[in-house]
């Protein structure tokens, strides 16, 4: 069930909020875990035994971790680590491991290729690993205490919100709220929960979507038949699809989670108009750069030891940031690329974009950043390294894909609202858009217009699949 | 304050209700909105059991089940495709096209009348001279006269409304364009309605073709209809009942097919159209006149001679196959195939023969009609070959001013070119049919890899199916592959069948011997015992397979 679904907009979640909100206090998390149990059952019936096991054997795991201290407590913290680990090894990774290796076999002429059954990917599991290994570390440090309740940490877990696509919510962000949040339950927070779930399902739908299907189209053509300037406008239209898609999902789960008093970090901060990659990723998947930064980077050392290591660990992190994405050699390039440049920046980009100007830099960091998503979105790498030929062949004698008006002005609305936060008018219409107390005329104007949107976007996800033939064919 | 509160409450419930409308007209069906148009599947609610479940099948199908199924949602598709059609041009019909000044097309109509899907003169002047050899065949034998109709194509008649990017200025040849040619040429009965509708184009009082329809408009199709029933009686020398033109109605509601691909774009509101024209009609008739027995083979244009009761009045026996595949309108009233027919029944039963098509169908036309009659009608047995491919050369003006030609450069006789024209296309012959049926497929994928309108039209249907574009070539390989060749390799109609009992008696010297014996004694054709026998053995292999 995702979020841009029917059923999930019209069954689901008004179901749940009226539950929800007609409950006592007491049951509130109660109804929210059931809810986010039936959640994820729905998109992975088997998968929810595991993640409900490993919950409990965790629970305890960090319970007893808690009670000890000394080498007793950093090993229960590493067997809870492993432990979690190794379930992301296994369902994520295992299928490229196996792949790898038999690539290798078979290549060298070592041995038969080993017989595997392909293991299904569970949804969202990247993000409640981590999730999992947060509580287990900030505990650990002694940040927050743990959970008393088995039911309040599975909460935290599972909750439905950020549950597939984020953003990483921390342990100790969050653990105040699932104990108390009745000062966050107000109408305020419903209202604006509300209207940032609606902007955040238009951005996925109206134009992530829009954008998407061009894309695809582009992308399924022999290479051969793509010139320069269409490879360009598709990896352009990319950028834009894979931003509004992330986060209007990101605004979807804030949205939500302020309507049932929970206050989640934002993930994005407009980052395509930042000047340097190192600024990028203080504006894109904030939370996972935040995530990364404290459990991987911090403890390999982060910025207090020698340039080579500090390089070696910037490295690192990034190239297991593209791994985390998804297993395919292309992330770990992507994340590798990225951290090539971030690495470039702290030896000399800095200075030069100081020195070349904002506009320049925004434009060469945004073309740095979209030469990267033709790693991200390619499946094979060989597909990539095609496609950005493509990009640079300068070549322009092939025939022209047909897109239409509203493609252009889709991209156009997009290209227009991700780079308004440039200008400190822009930015601060963002600001009072999203956080901003509302007169009651704004309010009706608000309401209306997420009305008006909720409805285009329904439209849109009910026709989706809907093309019918005039009559039929033989 | 307190107010400020209270308002937002009553916004945010207000929400929360809308949120809830669609489960409410689920239940309650308090509004009521027009059904979706077209043709489009299906899916069945899906039953709750713990397997489905399991394997998320339950959870996939219930989504779709939902989607297709909630309250309001033809008010959502149709708001979305309004939206889209009055901003954008964008129809939300499979193939339709959005024309200047809203002209409506199906886009398979603009690319066959840009040349897009010409099939190539070879495949072309091979069905139209089996064609003129079946015209002949049928007329000599059993005074059948077959007429081809080439009905009118929404892209020929109304060019000026096609989309820029379909580059109309870089037309090339069309199946049209060398159909309607070659056929005059050959000789064959035709009446061309693309021609004829776009001669007086501009000097009808209303439109010959309807501005969101797929089909000629009512008054075109009787206008066409009236103008068939002219050459029938021209060709037969009979006088057939009278049409009778009784003025006009102009209606405010669109009939019949005037308004097809308008209703299947499924939009909140009609798209603005011409004033429509329906003639009144009647019919007169008496003892004097003849009406023919007359078999229908084609595509859905002939249908609407039906909405005016044109074959019900005209003809008897008014049969019509669809595509070649259906039988519809038959006497009993029960839908058939065709595969299920005697087919050489069926033809001799009939004194005309009408084969219609619209222009984006002459890329398969007719249907496969020319290869089941000719499999009939040509001559079988040692020499067959040469006989037909004879016949086929002979028939053709320009094939034997070709041969003479050759014939002159080469100092040999006609005679001797000819010979050995027909010895090579035998050889051909001989090497095409070593081909198994896995090697015509691929011969029809790489057809369709190395020809850039088809790739990208390959592209475009993998992309909506969901599937990689291989397996869709491939799909389209077979499918292709069943359209040339599966009419008498797939599906053998039963007079196939007899005539494969007749081919094996006549290529059998011992067995001819026993049937000429028989036909002296039975006193009756050489021809007529060999069908008997045939007949016996094909029922005896009947018997043998049902037991």
């Amino acid at each position: 069930m995702i979020f841009s679904s029917t059923l999930f907009i019209f069954y689901f979640f008004p179901f749940f909020l009226l539950i929800y909100y007609l409950a006592e206090v007491r049951y509130k998390n109660d109804i929210a875990l059931l809810a986010s149990i039936f959640f994820f059952s729905w998109g992975a019936p088997l998968f929810i035994y595991v993640v409900l096991g490993s919950i409990i054997i965790d629970f305890f795991l960090i319970q007893w971790m808690n009670q000890t201290e000394g080498q007793k407590r950093k090993v229960l913290l590493s067997i809870s680590i492993v432990f979690n680990l190794g379930l992301l090894l296994y369902f994520k990774y295992f299928n490229f491991f196996v792949s790898n290796i038999n690539d290798v076999l078979t290549s060298w002429n070592l041995a038969p290729p080993i017989q595997w059954a392909n293991i299904a990917l569970p949804v969202g599991i990247s993000f409640f690993t981590f999730k999992k290994l947060s509580y287990s570390i900030d505990v650990f440090r002694k940040t927050h205490l743990p959970f008393v309740k088995l039911r309040q940490y599975a909460l935290f877990i599972i909750l439905f919100p950020e549950l597939v696509a984020g953003p990483i919510v921390r342990f100790n962000d969050i653990a105040n709220q699932i104990i108390d949040r009745r000062s966050e339950e107000n109408i305020n927070n419903k209202l604006m929960g509300f209207f940032r779930f609606i902007i955040g399902l238009a951005k996925k739908v109206l134009i992530a979507n829009v954008l998407g299907k061009e894309v695809d189209y582009l992308f399924s053509l022999p290479i051969e038949t793509i010139s320069t300037s269409y490879a360009w406008l598709g990896i352009i239209a990319y950028s834009f699809q894979i931003y509004y898609d992330f986060s209007g999902y990101s605004d979807m789960a804030i949205g939500i989670a302020r309507m049932i008093g929970f206050k989640f970090p934002e993930n994005f901060d407009n980052p395509y108009i930042s000047q340097n990659i190192t600024e990028f990723w203080r504006r894109w998947h904030i939370t996972l750069g935040k995530w990364m930064r404290d459990y991987l980077y911090i403890p390999l050392g982060g910025n207090k030891v020698s340039a080579k290591r500090v390089y070696f660990n910037l490295w690192v992190v990034f190239l297991l940031s593209g791994l985390w994405h998804g297993a395919s050699w292309n992330f770990v390039i992507w994340g590798a690329y990225h951290g090539l440049f971030l690495i470039m920046d702290r030896l000399f980009l800095l200075k030069v974009y100081s020195k070349i100007g904002t506009f320049a830099s925004i434009i060469i960091t945004y073309v740095i950043v979209i030469v990267g998503w033709v790693f991200f979105r390619s499946e094979e790498l060989s597909d990539a390294t095609s496609y950005l030929s493509r990009m640079f062949s300068f070549s322009f004698h092939s025939a022209s894909p047909f897109f239409g008006v509203k493609f252009y002005l889709i991209l156009s609305i997009g290209i227009f609202f991700a780079f308004s936060g440039i200008t400190s008018l822009g930015h601060r219409i963002q600001q009072k858009f999203l956080n901003a107390e509302y007169s009651s005329f704004a309010l009706i104007m608000m309401s209306l217009i997420t009305f008006l949107a909720l409805f285009i976007s329904e439209c849109s996800i009910n026709s989706s699949g809907f093309n019918p033939f005039i009559y039929f064919r033989f | 304050m307190k107010q400020q509160v209270n308002f937002k409450k009553v916004i945010f419930a207000f929400l929360i209700i809308i949120l809830l409308i669609p489960f409410t007209q689920d239940f309650f069906h308090l509004f009521e909105f027009s059904p979706l148009n077209g043709v489009f599947s299906k899916t069945e609610k899906p039953k709750l059991t713990l397997d489905e479940w399991s394997s998320g099948s339950f959870q996939t199908k219930y989504e779709e089940y939902l989607e297709q199924n909630i309250g309001l949602r033809n008010l959502f598709v149709r708001a979305n495709n309004q939206l889209d059609f009055s901003l954008f041009n964008i129809a939300h019909s499979a193939g339709v096209v959005v024309g200047k000044n809203d002209f409506l097309y199906e886009e398979q109509y603009i690319n066959s009348y840009l040349g897009r899907d010409f099939v190539g003169e070879d495949v072309l002047n091979s069905r139209l001279r089996k064609l003129k050899f079946i015209q002949d065949t049928l007329k000599q034998k059993s005074n059948i006269d077959l007429i081809l109709i080439l009905a009118p194509g929404k892209a020929s008649f109304y060019p000026e409304y096609i989309p820029d990017r379909y580059n109309p200025e870089k037309k090339t040849i069309s199946n049209y364009d060398f159909i309607s040619k070659r056929a005059q040429i050959l000789g064959l009965n035709i009446l061309d309605f693309n021609k004829y509708f776009l001669n007086i184009k501009n000097t009808t009082k209303y439109p010959l073709y309807p501005k969101c329809s797929i089909h000629w408009s009512t008054y075109g199709s009787m206008i066409a209809a009236d103008s068939i029933v002219r050459y029938i009686e021209k060709l037969r020398n009979i006088d057939m009942p009278d049409i009778l033109w009784n003025g006009f109605e102009f209606s405010d509601t669109i009939r019949n097919t005037d308004y097809d691909i308008g209703e299947g774009m499924n939009l909140l509101w009609e798209i603005s159209y011409p004033r429509m024209a329906y003639p009144r009609i009647s019919f007169k008739s008496d003892s004097s006149k003849t009406k023919p027995v007359v078999l229908g083979i084609g595509d859905s244009f002939y249908k609407n001679f039906y909405y005016d009761d044109i074959p019900q009045n005209l003809f008897i026996q008014n049969g019509f196959w669809y595509y070649n595949k259906e039988v519809e309108n038959s006497n009993d009233g029960v839908t058939k195939q065709v595969k299920q027919l005697n087919y050489r029944e069926e033809i001799e039963k009939q004194n005309v023969i009408i084969l219609i098509a619209s222009e984006t169908n002459l890329w398969r036309f007719p249907f496969g009609f020319t290869e089941n009659a000719y499999d009939l009608y040509s001559y079988s047995g040692a020499d067959g070959k040469m006989k037909n491919y004879r016949k086929l050369i002979l028939l053709d003006p320009d094939w034997c001013r070709k041969l003479q030609k050759r014939s002159e450069e080469n100092h040999k006789t006609f005679e001797t070119i000819l010979n050995q024209e027909i010895e090579s296309l035998i050889a051909n012959e001989n090497e095409f049919n070593k081909k198994t049926e896995k090697d015509l497929v691929e011969m029809f994928e790489k057809k369709i890899y190395f020809n850039e309108f088809l790739l990208s039209e390959e592209i475009k249907k993998a992309k909506q199916k969901g599937i990689k574009l291989e397996e869709c070539i491939k799909i389209d390989g077979k499918w292709l592959f069943d359209n040339e060749f599966g009419f008498v390799k797939n599906e053998p109609t039963i007079g196939h069948e007899l005539k494969y009992y007749e081919d094996q008696i006549k290529n059998n010297p011992e067995l001819m011997k026993a049937v000429e014996k028989k036909a002296k004694d039975n006193k009756i054709s050489i021809a007529e015992m060999i069908r008997r026998d045939a007949s016996w053995l094909l029922e005896d292999a009947k018997k043998k397979s049902n037991n």
